[in-house]
């Protein structure tokens, strides 16, 4: 587990570093642990944290406090309203969407 | 069944002796009255259909699951008084015979044959499986539903009394040849001498089952399932839907969204149909999996990419996705895409490293909503 946490801050991809996080307040709220599996987690945060607070690198969740640039990253990824989206493209839209091209995904 | 007078028809699935078997069946003019089935999947509907369980083994078996299905059955069986054998049946609920004695084993037959309402051999035959198997007559249909899903999940302890007090249990006990494929006996430590475990080894060894999906599920699986509906409710009801009320795109694109969908519904059925056990198997694989991804990464980390991505025209996207920290590092493993697959992989596993390691309950199917996939 720990070994997986620091993977997804390794590749610093923002999304997965939420997601994972979110998995953290569910299992911490509402994983039911007994005390041996709270030890086991705490030690296991603790421990991520560490590495975590460690580099730079695995910090890129940093970015997420700027609130303009969240805006105008998710308004590249996501130019339709659900609405808009859901009523052309009712089953999904796929890697064929537009603004999809390779050459947008680095910056 | 050449000593019988009446035409009726015996299964045998045992393989390997299937060439021999017919030549002896044609020798004695019985190709009409013998059927052989093969290695079945479906014993259960096999024993469901049948009349009588018949069993006249030469040998003596530590244990015979094969007979306890059949009472879960409600058959008669048809054995002879060896080994464990006459600890499963009696009188009530079959008939044993001397070993190596055909007459007395079609005599048998031919005695439930012709008692087609049972009376001579009590049909309570669940009530004469043992209790750590089949705890109530309603149970023995699940339980069999269950061994042919490979999800049975005792073990059963039974006491071999033909094994020899203090010594080597694994090394003394044969299981019967009919048994060897399916079934382990395992000598716990500090357990009583000639006490031996019987359980089934089927989930370490186990094989595809063409249609196991499509079989019911266990009350316990159903049980497990049940917060799965609605996705699964979702991933049918939400293309069928839009495919039929709002066509408003080309059919063919809708019907690559439906597949799409359709690819997930496999996966929820595996998920449904997943033990506590399972889950555990599942996180240890996955566990190594992601071990050695994230060491690889590591190294990659500490040494950097480029003797990994040699420069080139085709990795030229990589060393433009230099964007981390100020644009002095690279992305890991690779670019953007790659470092949001393999963060992906690490984030979908996450829940089921943290359930298979946090689990409970053993066998039971009984697990905490935020396990689930």
């Amino acid at each position: 587990v720990i070994a997986t946490f620091v993977g997804v801050f390794m590749a610093a991809a923002r999304t997965h570093m939420i997601t994972v996080a979110l998995i953290a307040l569910v299992v911490t709220f509402t994983g039911g642990l007994s005390a041996k599996q709270w030890i086991r987690w705490v030690v296991a945060v603790v421990v991520v944290g560490y590495v975590v607070a460690g580099d730079a690198r695995f910090q890129r969740f940093t970015t997420l406090q700027d609130r303009s640039m969240v805006s105008e990253r998710i308004g590249e990824s996501v130019n339709d309203s659900f609405f808009d989206a859901v009523s052309q493209h009712p089953l999904g839209r796929g890697l064929a969407g537009r603004r999809h091209e390779h050459s947008v995904f680095p910056a | 069944v050449a000593l019988l007078d009446r035409r009726w028809r015996a299964g045998r699935r045992r393989i390997g002796v299937r060439e021999e078997l017919s030549r002896r069946i044609h020798s004695l003019g019985l190709a009409s009255r013998v059927q052989l089935l093969g290695d079945r999947d479906d014993a259960g509907r096999l024993l469901a259909s049948a009349d009588i369980y018949c069993q006249p083994n030469d040998g003596p078996e530590p244990f015979g699951l094969s007979f306890v299905e059949a009472l879960a059955a409600g058959l008669p069986v048809v054995s002879t008084m060896l080994g464990a054998i006459p600890e499963i049946v009696d009188d009530t609920c079959g008939v044993l015979v001397a070993p190596r004695a055909p007459e007395e084993v079609a005599s048998a037959l031919s005695q439930l044959l012709g008692d087609p309402s049972g009376d001579s051999v009590s049909r309570t035959a669940p009530a004469r499986a043992p209790r750590r198997l089949v705890t109530s007559p309603g149970e023995s249909t699940r339980w069999q539903t269950r061994s042919q899903t490979h999800d049975i999940h005792h073990p059963c302890s039974r006491r071999v009394s033909r094994l020899p007090a203090g010594r080597d249990p694994i090394a003394q006990v044969r299981p019967g040849r009919h048994h060897r494929r399916r079934l382990h006996l395992r000598h716990r430590p500090g357990q009583l001498p000639g006490h031996v475990d019987v359980f089934d080894v089927r989930r370490r060894h186990r094989r595809p089952v063409p249609g196991q999906l499509w079989k019911p599920l266990t009350p316990a699986q159903r049980l497990g399932s049940h917060d799965l509906r609605i996705w699964v409710a979702v991933l049918i009801g939400w293309p069928v839907l839009l495919f039929i009320a709002f066509p408003t795109d080309n059919p063919l694109v809708q019907a690559v969204g439906l597949r799409a969908n359709a690819f997930l519904l496999p996966f929820l059925l595996f998920g449904a149909r997943l033990t506590s056990d399972d889950v555990k198997e599942l996180a240890l694989y996955l566990a190594v999996l992601n071990l050695a991804a994230v060491a690889l990464a590591t190294v990659e980390f500490f040494i950097g990419i480029e003797p990994f991505y040699p420069m080139n025209d085709v990795t030229d996207i990589i060393y433009r996705s230099r964007d981390l920290v100020g644009r002095t590092a690279y992305r890991i493993p690779a670019c953007f895409s790659s470092a949001h697959a393999f963060a992906g992989a690490m984030a979908m596993t996450l829940p089921v490293l943290i359930g298979g390691g946090s689990s409970r309950t053993r066998g039971s199917g009984k697990r905490r909503c935020w396990r689930r996939p």
